[in-house]
């Protein structure tokens, strides 16, 4: 049972590293446009996504943390 | 900027070497089947361009792993490493050895299978690396 969970978790646990620089890489591109646009409209939409990015990133990098938690408790 | 540097080093390195190593396997094939001198040349020189691009696909992708995924160890890393090693290590043996001995591949040799079964396995290893690849797209 254990080793099944083991594989569960570290699956998960990819998805995640994976996951996580997409954030940190669309947060980077939406602040770039929202530096490019003179436009207060344009600006204000690209900063929004790009903090919603960053919050994702946040969200993923706390379910990661608790995800390593959970692994590093079962018996190896 | 210098995480990008290493992803697209790694994209444009591994393209060259995952597009090239295939063609080359099919070239061979053909030579076999018409028995066209040509093509098994052909297939040395894919062999080689495609041997020069996968130790820098291979550093590359360590150095975007490193930077990018803080160098975390997952089932998926740790393949796309032990595979990328093994392909950089067989295919510099087969270059060298095609190199050394240009009748190597000729139908009455008797390496022929040898030298085959190490192509095909370079292939195996290759398109599985590429499928890995295209789980980070």
């Amino acid at each position: 049972m254990s080793g099944k969970e083991r594989r569960e978790l570290e699956r998960k646990i990819e998805a995640l590293v994976i996951a996580i620089p997409r954030e940190t890489e669309a947060n980077e591109y939406y602040l770039k446009l929202a530096n490019e646009y003179e436009d207060p409209a344009s600006k204000e939409m690209f900063t929004f996504l790009a903090d919603q990015e960053n919050r994702h990133r946040q969200s993923l990098e706390h379910i990661l943390a608790g995800l390593e938690e959970q692994l590093a408790k079962l018996p190896k | 900027m210098k995480n990008k540097f290493y992803v697209h080093t790694h994209h444009i390195a591994s393209h060259f070497t995952n597009a090239l190593w295939p063609v080359g396997s099919v070239l061979l094939s053909m030579y076999y089947f018409y028995g066209t001198k040509s093509y098994e040349d052909a297939s040395y020189y894919c062999f080689i361009f495609s041997t020069i691009g996968a130790p820098l696909a291979l550093a590359s992708g360590l150095a975007d792993w490193r930077s990018r995924f803080q160098g975390r160890s997952t089932r998926i890393f740790n393949h796309k490493r032990f595979f990328g090693a093994l392909f950089v290590i067989l295919s510099t043996f087969i270059v060298m050895w095609r190199t050394t001995n240009g009748a190597v591949a000729a139908p009455d040799s008797e390496t022929k299978y040898v030298y085959l079964a190490s192509v095909y396995a370079d292939l195996g290893f290759v398109v599985y690396l590429g499928h890995l690849g295209g789980k980070f797209i």
